[in-house]
């Protein structure tokens, strides 16, 4: 019945507090496992509309949070796969001003670049495994959790991502 | 001498081998050269890895809007054009909770017509002389009134609608083009 009675205003209050805590947070996590700004900005979407279509998921804020994260990798990983490893060029956002100069923001976007590129190499679930584990820092559990596998498999991706990385620069330095 | 696996070095580095692994590696890195190598060659590759954390330059102040606004947007629509609720897995409309929460409002309208004393029918919004801006829902669209004036929100034509109201003045109705399958919405502010 409370939910039923509930007032439209404070609902989408409630949404709203809840999408501003974890935007940021959450465009991070995709735009690392896709490599690009707009498609993040989309799957970004994508992934609260989801969300909050099951509210009754979001009662518990840490809990959520998890699942949450847990639902922009899989949103993720299944964009990837439907779109190969050949992904668009990105679309850059209109930068903020800063005090950087104009060569070494190029520098920084060529060397960006040039990362992204190993991350290609990599089959989606293998990508996942290194971003969550090596960039973003979670434990190899938590990237087993989320990826939804046992630690024994996420292990697996991980070192065969590591290896592939680890090949991809060598050959770019010679 | 027979060196690790590549795959256990890769491990290593990140410390997620397991406890005999990690016992028999670290045994093999002590008189092993060239693992040491691959180990300290992994550890340089994740920490180039862990330089993509930062994010590209993004305005926040546009972005975050317009994402916010996006997400506002989707979830109306998916609420126009989501499954219904079949019948048989609706609640049954007469529950012990609604009697009494029915049977309070109507004791609560009861008593207060007691104490009041009769006043004048208030039938039509022209009878009571209702000043104001007044937002309604008519057959043939959104209606919005104030002194006289009016401004009608046609429905589309052809497209099945749905009408909500807000405490606080707003309406919002929902339509979705039966051969197009467009999802419009309209949200209408009194203020």
């Amino acid at each position: 019945m409370s939910e039923a009675v509930e007032p439209a205003l404070e609902r989408a209050e409630r949404q709203e507090r809840f999408v501003s805590a974890h935007l940021r947070r959450i465009f991070g996590q995709i735009y690392r496992l896709v490599g690009n700004a707009a498609d993040a900005q989309d799957l970004t979407q994508e992934v609260f509309i989801k969300a909050l279509q099951r509210e009754e998921q979001l009662r518990d804020e840490q809990k959520a949070a998890q699942w949450l994260s847990r639902i922009a990798t899989n949103t993720s990983i299944d964009f990837l796969r439907r779109h190969g490893r050949f992904l668009h060029c990105e679309i850059e956002a209109a930068p903020e001003p800063h005090a950087e100069s104009p060569e070494a923001r190029l520098l920084r976007a060529e060397h960006r670049e040039y990362l992204e590129d190993g991350l290609r190499l990599l089959s989606p679930r293998e990508r996942a495994a290194l971003v969550l584990r090596d960039v973003e820092g979670l434990p190899a559990e938590e990237v087993a959790r989320q990826l939804g596998c046992s630690k024994a498999t996420v292990r697996s991706h991980i070192a065969n991502a590591r290896v592939k990385f680890r090949r991809y620069m060598e050959r770019r330095k010679r | 001498m027979k060196h690790a696996e590549e795959t256990s070095l890769a491990l290593w580095a990140g410390g997620e081998l397991g406890p005999l692994d990690r016992w028999l590696v670290g045994r093999h890195l002590t008189r092993c050269a060239a693992c040491r190598g691959e180990v300290e060659a992994f550890g340089g590759a994740r920490v180039e890895a862990a330089s993509l954390n930062a994010l590209p330059e993004i305005r926040w102040d546009r972005l975050g809007p317009e994402m916010k606004a996006n997400i506002r947007l989707g979830l109306s629509a998916g609420e126009c054009v989501g499954p219904r609720t079949p019948l048989e897995q609706q609640r049954p409309l007469v529950t012990l909770r609604s009697v009494v929460a029915w049977a309070s409002v109507a004791a609560v309208l009861v008593a207060g017509i007691w104490i009041q004393d009769p006043g004048p029918a208030r039938g039509s919004r022209e009878m009571s002389g209702m000043t104001g801006v007044v937002l309604e829902a008519t057959p043939t669209g959104i209606e919005l009134s104030e002194g006289g004036q009016r401004l009608i929100l046609m429905h589309p034509r052809g497209s099945q609608g749905t009408l909500s109201f807000g405490a606080q003045g707003v309406m919002r109705a929902g339509y979705v083009d039966a051969d197009s399958g467009h999802v419009t919405i309209h949200h209408v502010y009194a203020q």
